[in-house]
C-alpha cells in the first residue's frame, strides 16, 4: 500500500491526469485515519488505474452545468475514467461555451477530496462508517416503523432540486406511494410564489421565454434580479441585445453588479415591489402608454386594475418605496417606450410575504404593456437552481402531483393511479383505492388529498403540539435529500426540530449543515450522492428547455445515483415493482406519458439526445435548427410541447406563430366566480388558420389523441384564454395592493397597508398580522435600524456545500460577510474587514463587515451561501469525518424575518430588521 | 514584511557607499596626513555593511541561488543587471580600498595579522589608495542611482519621478558620516585617558565638519519629501499617485509616515544642533555620544523609510482600468 | 503574420470569475497564483467597471526588457512567456509589468521565498511545464458573457470592431 502511495506521489513529472488522481487519492487517504480497512481498496483501485494505463484514453461527453437554470453546455473530459477537466461547448446555442466561475469549477467540484464516501452514522457522538445495505436497512425499517407508529405524515421529505427531472419525478412518485404529501423542495424557498402568481395569471407558472429569446428585447427591467452574479451566462444575451440598442434599467434596493450595467438604475426600499410596480401601471395609464388592443383582446379585469392603480400616483408611492417620483415615471417611460420590454425578476421579487402578488403586479405590467407573448418581452423570472423548473414540473411539492395536477383533487390521484400501472416502465400495478389505502385518514378524511408540509416551515410540523398542526402526528423523521438546510430561515428553531427528531437521513454528496447542525449524538445517517456530472437524465433550465446530460464520469467513491437509492429504497419499502426501470430513458418516457399539463409529450429521451449531438445547427439568435435531423425545432424543446413532431415553445402565449411553429396562448379552460369563461373572442387569431374551438380535454388523454386533435387545429390545447388581471375570489387580493413587510420600518405605513390576517396554510398557522404587530409593538423598528436582505455571490450557489468545497472558488471568495454603507461603518467605528455582529429579534451572526456604497446607509446585505458557524460558533467538528466544508461562514437565515407568503409560504429573507455593531 | 531583504539590502548599500565616500573625503581633506591613521577605524564599515546587503538580497532569491549568474545577461536593456555588475565593481574596489586601509605598514590594524593580505595590498601599491578610494566612490554612488532608477518605471507611477533615485543617494550622505563619526566616537570612548586628549581634536575637527554634511543632506533629503508629496498629488503620478498620498497621509502607512519623519527629519535635527552646540561648548563626549544617537536615529529612519518605499506604493494594474474610463 | 492578443470588452464583464477558474483548471495553476484576475474600479459607485487582466503579450514587453536573467522571451505569434529553467525569482519584471501579470507565491513570514514568475501563457503552457500546446486561451473561450476577446489581433478587432460600431448605431433589431 504504502510503495504504491510512495511510487504515485514520486512521479516527478505529475500529469494533470495523475494529479486529479491523486486528489482522489488522498481524499481516500484521509480516509484511512478511520481506520477502515476496505477504505484501501477504493485507494488501491485508484491508483491501479492510474499506473496501469501508460497512455490515457480520453472521453468527451457533452453535459450542462449543475448549478444555476441557464442550461451552460460544457465538454466533460475524462482521463481514464477521472474528470479531469472542461472544455467549452462553442456551439451550445445559450452560452456559446461561456461559464461562470461555478461552472468552470464543476470538475473541481466533482474530484472535491472533502465528499461525502461512504454511508455513515452517527453513534454515541462520533461518526461511524457503515455499509450501503446496513444504511439502507436501517432507514426503511425507522421509516417503516414510523409509519406504523404514527402514520406516513411523520416522515417528511425534502430537497433533490438539483436531481434530474427523472429522479425528482420519482421522488413525488416515492412520495405518493409511500403516502405522504409531506414533501417539498427547494422552489418552495426560490420561485414557489412565481409559479404561483403566473399560474393563476397566465396559465403556467413559468418564464415566459426562454434566455435566447431575451436577445430579441429592446428594454430589459431588472426587478430584484442580480443576474450578473446570479445567472452570469444570462448576461450575455442581455448584452447582445444592449450592443443592438436595448436599455437596461435596474430597480434593486442594492447597486448590484448588475445595476452596473443599467443605463438608468433606482433604489427603492426593501419590500416595498408592489407600490413601485403599481406606480409605473399608474404612469403607464395616465399616459395612455397602455396597449389597449391587446388588453381587450387577449385579458380579463383591466378595469379592476385601473380602478387599484389609481391610488398610487408617483407621489403616493414616492412616499412608500423612497424613489423620486420623476424616477418612477422616467423607468415608466423608459419600458413603454421601448417595447418589447420584459421584467427579469428573482429572489428579490419571490422571497416576500407578498411574493405572489409581486409576481402578478409584474405580470400586470407585461400584459398592460403588451409585452407578454411577444419575442423579447414577457415575464422573465430567471430561477435558481439547474434544475429548479423541473422539479417544479415534476411538483416535488406538498400541493401539486407531477405536472401541476392539484393534490385536493381525486382526479389527479385517480389519474397516477392508471399512470403508475399503465406505464410500459415498470411492473408494479396499483387502483386508486390501493393509492388511498396508502395514506392515513385524520378527522375521518384521506390524507391523500391534504396538501402538505412545505420545506420553509417544515420544523413546526416537529415543534409544534400536535393539537395545533393538520395531521396525526408530530413529524419524527426527515430525510433530507440534497437540501441545504441553510437556505431556510428560523435556522434557531430548525436546528432544535433537527435535536427532536427520531431519525435525520441525508442524501448529498455533501452533507454539509444538514449533518452538523443537529446537537445530537445519534441518530443521523449520510448517504453519499453522485453529483450531477455522475449522473444522467434531463433537466429543465428556467426557460423550460429539456436539455439531456450524459454521464461524464461514473460515481466516485462508494457514492451513488439518487436514481439507485430510490430503487433500493423503494425494493426494501415494498414498493420496488413501481420502480424497477431498467433505465432513466424509461422514466422519461413515464413522465412523457403522465405530465400532460405542460406538454411534455414530445421531449423523447431520443429527441433531445439528437438535439444535442447536433446542437451545432441550432441559430444561437431565435434557438431553432436550420436544417439537418432536427430541422425547424427549437432549442430544449421548451415546454409545452405537445407531440413527438412540435418543435417547443420558446416563447409562451405568443399567438403570432401557428401552434406547430411554436405558437400559444393563455389557457383556456378557467372560469372567473362570476362565472365568465376565460376564452377569447369568437375569432380566430390572424394567420393561425385555426377553427373556433377554444377548450380541449387533454389532461387526462393517455393517448395523446386530444393534443393531436388540438395542434391539428391550429389551437394548443390547453385552448386560447385570456390572462387573468384579476384573480379569483379565495384570494384576498383579487389584483395586488401595497402590503407592509412583516417587519417593517415604517409603523405608519404599517398602519395604512397592513399585512394578511392570520391564515392556517400548508398543516399549521401563519402568522401575518400578528408577527407585524408584534414587531411595532416591541419597537423593532427602532432597536433594529437597518433593514437587511440577502442575496447571491456569483461564486457561490445555494446553501454553498458544493461550491464552497471548490478551492478555486473558496480562493475568490473565501469569507462570509455583511454588507454595510461606509456612513454605517464610521458610525459603528468598523473599518472593512472587521468583524462585526449582525443581530435582529432571532438571533445573531458573526461576519465580516464589507464597507461599499453598494448598499446605503439604512440597508444592509448579507450572502446567504454561508453555514458551518453557528451564531459565532464554528461547527467544523460536528461534520463527517472528512466532508468538513473548506470554507465555513455564519448564516444569514438565522437572522431573517419570520415573514412567509399567503399562497405559497415562501419565507421572507429580503426584509428584516437588524442592527450591526462592532464585535 | 516582503520586502525586508530589499530594505535591508538598499539601506546596508547606502551605509556602505555613504562610510566610504566620508572615507575618502576625510583621506582628500584632511590637511595633516600624518593623523590618517587614526581615521581607518572607519575603514571597516563599508565592506561588512556591503556583504550584508549581498546576503539580504540573496535571501529571497536562495532556491535559484545557483542560476544567480544569470542577472548579468540582460545587461542592454535591464536596469538590474547593470545595477548587479556595478555591484560587483563597487565591492571588488572597496574591498581593495579598505586593504590597503588596514594593511597600511603604518596603521594597519590588520597588518601581519591575516594570512596573505598584507602581500596583496603591498602588490597594489598604497599610494594608489586615493584613486582607487575614488573609483570606488564614483561605483558607489553609481550604485545608489541605479538602484534608484530601477524603480523608476513607468509602470509604476508612484514612482515615476527623479525624486526616486535621490532617495537612495542622499541619505547615503547622512548615513556615511553619521556612521564614521559613530566609529571614531566609539573609538574616542574606549580609548585610554592619555590617548583621548590627543585624539579628542582630531574628534572635533570631523564632527566638526561631519555635522554640517549631514545637516545639508538631511535639509535635501526633507526638500526631496515635500517635493515628493507634491509630485504624488499632480497629474503625472495619477490616480496611483492620489490613493498613495492617501494611504501616506491619512490611511495605513500614516504611522509608518510619521515615525519616518520623526526619526530621519525631526530628531535627526534635534540631535545635530545638540552636536553643534556641544561641540561649540567644546564638550566632545557629549557631542560624540549624540553623535552615536544620530547615527542610529539616521539609520531606523532609513529602514523605516526604505520600508514605506515599498508598502506605499500603488501599482499602475490596481489603477489602470481607471484609463480605459 | 498571426499576433496573439487579449482585448477585455469593459462593458460586458461582470466578474463572474469564470476566466479565472478556468485558468485554474486548464492550467493547473496552484492556489495564490493567479494568472489572469478580474479587477473591480469604483466598487458600487456609479462608473463601476471590472477589467480582466491576464498577460497582455505586448508588442514591446516590459518585463522582457526588464528581466536581468532573459529568462522572458516572445514567441513570433507575440505570445510572451518565462523560461522557469532561467527565472531567477528576483521578481523585477513584476514591477515592470503595467498589468500585475507576473506571479509569485505569496507566503507570510521572512523565508517565504519567491520561486519562479508564472504568468499567463495564453494556454501554450500549464504550471508545471511541458510541451508547448496550440494557443486556444481557456480564460476567453469560457467567458460568461463574451467579454474577453482573445484570438489573432485582426480577429479581435474586426469582432470588437463590429460590436462598437452596433453600440454607436443603436439600430433595428436584425430579423425583424
Amino acid at each position: 500500500m504504502a510503495t504504491k502511495l510512495e511510487s504515485t506521489f514520486s512521479d516527478v513529472k505529475m500529469t494533470r491526469r495523475t494529479f486529479a488522481k491523486t486528489t482522489a487519492a488522498l481524499g481516500a487517504v484521509a480516509a484511512l485515519g478511520s481506520g477502515y480497512a476496505s477504505a484501501t481498496k477504493f485507494t488501491d483501485k485508484i491508483i491501479e488505474e492510474v499506473t496501469a494505463s501508460p497512455s490515457p484514453t480520453t472521453k468527451r461527453t457533452k453535459s450542462f452545468c449543475s448549478f444555476c437554470s441557464v442550461g451552460c453546455g460544457y465538454i466533460g473530459v475524462t482521463e481514464d475514467g477521472v474528470f479531469t477537466k472542461m472544455e467549452p461547448w462553442t456551439d451550445a446555442p445559450t452560452n456559446r461555451g461561456g461559464m461562470c466561475s461555478k461552472g468552470a469549477a464543476l470538475a473541481n467540484v466533482t474530484n472535491s477530496p472533502r465528499r461525502l464516501k461512504y454511508p455513515m452514522e452517527k453513534v454515541g457522538g462520533k461518526w461511524k462508517r457503515i455499509t450501503w445495505d446496513e444504511a439502507l436497512t436501517k432507514i426503511s425499517s425507522k421509516l417503516n416503523s414510523t409509519r406504523d407508529t404514527y402514520g406516513p405524515d411523520s416522515v417528511f421529505f425534502c430537497g433533490l432540486v438539483h436531481g434530474s427531472n427523472e429522479e425528482c419525478y420519482m421522488f413525488r412518485k416515492f412520495g405518493m406511494l409511500f403516502g405522504t404529501n409531506n414533501i417539498d423542495h427547494q422552489a418552495r424557498l426560490c420561485h414557489s410564489t412565481t409559479v404561483a402568481g403566473l399560474l393563476n395569471t397566465f396559465g403556467h407558472g413559468a418564464m415566459t421565454g426562454t434566455p435566447i429569446s431575451l436577445q430579441h428585447s429592446k428594454c430589459h427591467f431588472f426587478f430584484g434580479s442580480n443576474a450578473a452574479e446570479a445567472h452570469p451566462v444570462l448576461m450575455q444575451k442581455i448584452f447582445e441585445a444592449k450592443d443592438r440598442g436595448a436599455k437596461i434599467v435596474v430597480a434593486d434596493p442594492r447597486f448590484t453588479r448588475t445595476a452596473a450595467k443599467a443605463d438608468l438604475y433606482v433604489r427603492f426600499r426593501p419590500g416595498s415591489d408592489i407600490a413601485f410596480i403599481l406606480g409605473l401601471i399608474n404612469v403607464i395609464i395616465e399616459n395612455g402608454w397602455q396597449d389597449q388592443e391587446y388588453i381587450d383582446n387577449r385579458t380579463y379585469g383591466f378595469e379592476y386594475v385601473k380602478e387599484v392603480v389609481k391610488d398610487y400616483t408617483p407621489e403616493v408611492v414616492e412616499g412608500i418605496t423612497w424613489v423620486p417620483a420623476a424616477q418612477i415615471r422616467e423607468v415608466a417611460r423608459i419600458i413603454s417606450e421601448n417595447r418589447p420590454s420584459n421584467i427579469l425578476w428573482s429572489m428579490g421579487v419571490t422571497q416576500h410575504s407578498v411574493g405572489t402578488q409581486i409576481v402578478r403586479a409584474c405580470a400586470l405590467l407585461q400584459c398592460i404593456l403588451g409585452n407578454q407573448g411577444k419575442w423579447g418581452g414577457g415575464c422573465m423570472p430567471v430561477r435558481g437552481h439547474c434544475n429548479v423548473q423541473g422539479a417544479t414540473d415534476m411538483c416535488v411539492l406538498s400541493h401539486f402531483l407531477p405536472g401541476y395536477y392539484g393534490v385536493t383533487s381525486e382526479g389527479s390521484w385517480n389519474w397516477y393511479a392508471q399512470c403508475f400501472s399503465d406505464t410500459p416502465s415498470t411492473s408494479g400495478k396499483i387502483t386508486f383505492d390501493e393509492l388511498k389505502a396508502r395514506f392515513a385518514t385524520y378527522n375521518g378524511e384521506s390524507m391523500m388529498t391534504k396538501i402538505g408540509f412545505t420545506v420553509s416551515r417544515w420544523y413546526e410540523g416537529v415543534l409544534k403540539p400536535e393539537a395545533e398542526i393538520d395531521q396525526p402526528h408530530n413529524i419524527k423523521v426527515a430525510v433530507l435529500w440534497g437540501m441545504g438546510m441553510s437556505s431556510i430561515t428560523e435556522m434557531i428553531k430548525q436546528k432544535e426540530a433537527m435535536e427532536k427528531l427520531d431519525m435525520i437521513v441525508v442524501v448529498d454528496p455533501f452533507p454539509s449543515v444538514a449533518a452538523a447542525l443537529a446537537d445530537r449524538a445519534d441518530g443521523i445517517i449520510v448517504l453519499p450522492a453522485a453529483t450531477r456530472q455522475e449522473g444522467g437524465g434531463s433537466l429543465s433550465t428556467t426557460g423550460r428547455e429539456i436539455l439531456w446530460r450524459d454521464v461524464v464520469v461514473p460515481p466516485l467513491y462508494e457514492s451513488k445515483t439518487d436514481m439507485w437509492i430510490f430503487q433500493e429504497l423503494a425494493k426494501k419499502l415494498g414498493f420496488g415493482a413501481h420502480f424497477d426501470y431498467k433505465n432513466i430513458e424509461d422514466v422519461t418516457r413515464e413522465i412523457n406519458l403522465a405530465v400532460r399539463p405542460i406538454g411534455w409529450q414530445g421531449q423523447t429521451p431520443e429527441r433531445l439526445k439528437k438535439q444535442k449531438e447536433n446542437a451545432h445547427t441550432f441559430d444561437p439568435w431565435d434557438g431553432r435548427a436550420k436544417g439537418g435531423p432536427c430541422n425547424g425545432e427549437y432549442w430544449g424543446l421548451p415546454w409545452p410541447c405537445w407531440t413527438t413532431d412540435h418543435p417547443g415553445t420558446p416563447v409562451l402565449y405568443c399567438d403570432e406563430a401557428p401552434v406547430m411553429e411554436g405558437g400559444h396562448d393563455f389557457r383556456a379552460n378557467r372560469k372567473t366566480d362570476e362565472g365568465e369563461e376565460i376564452v377569447r373572442g369568437n375569432l380566430p387569431p390572424a394567420g393561425t388558420g385555426g377553427t373556433i374551438h377554444w377548450t380541449y380535454n387533454y389532461a387526462k388523454d393517455p393517448t395523446g389523441e386530444v393534443n393531436k386533435q388540438a395542434v391539428a387545429e391550429g389551437n394548443p390545447p390547453t385552448g386560447r384564454g385570456r390572462a387573468m388581471l384579476r384573480v379569483q375570489a379565495k384570494w384576498t387580493d383579487r389584483v395586488p395592493k401595497h402590503r407592509e413587510p412583516i417587519e417593517s420600518p415604517e409603523p405608519d405605513l404599517v398602519a395604512k397597508y397592513p399585512t394578511y390576517e392570520d391564515k392556517r396554510l400548508y398543516r399549521v398557522m401563519t402568522e401575518f398580522k400578528t408577527e407585524q404587530d408584534r414587531s411595532i409593538a416591541e419597537g423593532r423598528h427602532t432597536k433594529y435600524p437597518i433593514i437587511l436582505s440577502s442575496g447571491r455571490q456569483v461564486e457561490h450557489h445555494g446553501a454553498g456545500a458544493q461550491t464552497r468545497n471548490s478551492e478555486y472558488l473558496v480562493e475568490i471568495q473565501p469569507e462570509m460577510y455583511v454588507e454595510i454603507n461606509p456612513k454605517l461603518a464610521n458610525d459603528i467605528g468598523v473599518k472593512h474587514w472587521d468583524m462585526v455582529w449582525v443581530e435582529s429579534a432571532r438571533g445573531r451572526c458573526k461576519v465580516r463587515a464589507y464597507v461599499t456604497e453598494r448598499v446605503n446607509e439604512k440597508t444592509a446585505f448579507m450572502p446567504y451561501h454561508w453555514a458551518g458557524v453557528f451564531q459565532g460558533e464554528d461547527y467544523g467538528d460536528r461534520y463527517p469525518d472528512g466532508a468538513k466544508d473548506l470554507a465555513r461562514g455564519d448564516s444569514v437565515n438565522i437572522i431573517a424575518s419570520p415573514g412567509y407568503d399567503e399562497q405559497t409560504q415562501m419565507q421572507e429573507t429580503k426584509v428584516a430588521l437588524c442592527k450591526v455593531y462592532k464585535a | 514584511m516582503s520586502h525586508i531583504w530589499y530594505v535591508l539590502t538598499y539601506v546596508f548599500n547606502q551605509l556602505a557607499v555613504g562610510a566610504l565616500i566620508a572615507l575618502v573625503m576625510a583621506e582628500y581633506l584632511v590637511k595633516d596626513k600624518k593623523t590618517l591613521g587614526s581615521y581607518e577605524i572607519a575603514s571597516y564599515i563599508p565592506i561588512p555593511a556591503a556583504i550584508i546587503g549581498v546576503i539580504a538580497i540573496c535571501i529571497p532569491v536562495l532556491p535559484q541561488i545557483l542560476n544567480a549568474y544569470r542577472l548579468i545577461f540582460n545587461i542592454t536593456s535591464s536596469r538590474m543587471s547593470m545595477e548587479v555588475i556595478v555591484t560587483v565593481l563597487f565591492i571588488v574596489l572597496a574591498l581593495v580600498y579598505t586593504l590597503l586601509w588596514v594593511c597600511h605598514p603604518e596603521y594597519g590594524s590588520l597588518r601581519k595579522k591575516v594570512g596573505k593580505i598584507d602581500e596583496i595590498a603591498d602588490m597594489i601599491g598604497y599610494k594608489n589608495r586615493l584613486q582607487i578610494g575614488t573609483m570606488a566612490a564614483v561605483m558607489g554612488v553609481a550604485l545608489l542611482f541605479i538602484s534608484g532608477f530601477n524603480y523608476v518605471l513607468p509602470s509604476q507611477p508612484v514612482w515615476n519621478h527623479y525624486t526616486t533615485p535621490l532617495f537612495f543617494m542622499v541619505p547615503a550622505l547622512t548615513l556615511g558620516p553619521a556612521a564614521m563619526a559613530t566609529a571614531l566616537s566609539i573609538k574616542y570612548k574606549k580609548a585610554a585617558k592619555k590617548e583621548q586628549t590627543e585624539y579628542k581634536k582630531l574628534l572635533g575637527t570631523y564632527l566638526g565638519f561631519a555635522w554640517k554634511l549631514v545637516l545639508g543632506a538631511t535639509i535635501v533629503l526633507i526638500i526631496l519629501q515635500l517635493l515628493y508629496l507634491q509630485f504624488l498629488q499632480s497629474p503625472s503620478a495619477g490616480i496611483a499617485g492620489l490613493m498613495t498620498v492617501e494611504q501616506i497621509l491619512d490611511g495605513e502607512h500614516t504611522t509608518l509616515f510619521l515615525l519616518r519623519v520623526a526619526t530621519s527629519m525631526v530628531i535627526a535635527l534635534v540631535l545635530l544642533a545638540g552636536v553643534a552646540i556641544s561641540l561649540k561648548a567644546e564638550a566632545i563626549s557629549r557631542a560624540a555620544t549624540l553623535s552615536i544617537g544620530l547615527f542610529i536615529v539616521l539609520f531606523v529612519g532609513e529602514l523605516l523609510g526604505r520600508t514605506l518605499f515599498f508598502e506605499a506604493c500603488v501599482h499602475f494594474y490596481e489603477v489602470a482600468p481607471h484609463l480605459l474610463l | 503574420m498571426t499576433t496573439y492578443k487579449f482585448l477585455p470588452d469593459v462593458e460586458r464583464c461582470i466578474r463572474c470569475g469564470g476566466c479565472e477558474v478556468a485558468c485554474k483548471q486548464e492550467n493547473n495553476v496552484p492556489i495564490g497564483m493567479r494568472r489572469i484576475r478580474v479587477v473591480t474600479v469604483n466598487e458600487g459607485k456609479t462608473g463601476e467597471m471590472n477589467v480582466p487582466m491576464a498577460c497582455m503579450h505586448c508588442t514591446d514587453p516590459a518585463c522582457l526588457k526588464a528581466c536581468p536573467a532573459k529568462a522572458i522571451y516572445k514567441r513570433e505569434d507575440g505570445i510572451v512567456l518565462v523560461d522557469k529553467d532561467k527565472c531567477v525569482g528576483c521578481g523585477y519584471c513584476a514591477y515592470a509589468c503595467p498589468f500585475g501579470a507576473p506571479q509569485f507565491h505569496h507566503g507570510e513570514g521572512l523565508f517565504s521565498f519567491k520561486g519562479t514568475m508564472d504568468k499567463c501563457t495564453y494556454c501554450v503552457l500549464p504550471y508545471e511545464g511541458g510541451a508547448e500546446k496550440a494557443p486556444e486561451p481557456k480564460c476567453a473561450a469560457f467567458c460568461a458573457t463574451k467579454a474577453l476577446l482573445a484570438g489573432d489581433a485582426d480577429e479581435i478587432s474586426a469582432t470588437y470592431r463590429q460590436r462598437a460600431a452596433m453600440r454607436l448605431q443603436k439600430g433595428e433589431i436584425p430579423g425583424e
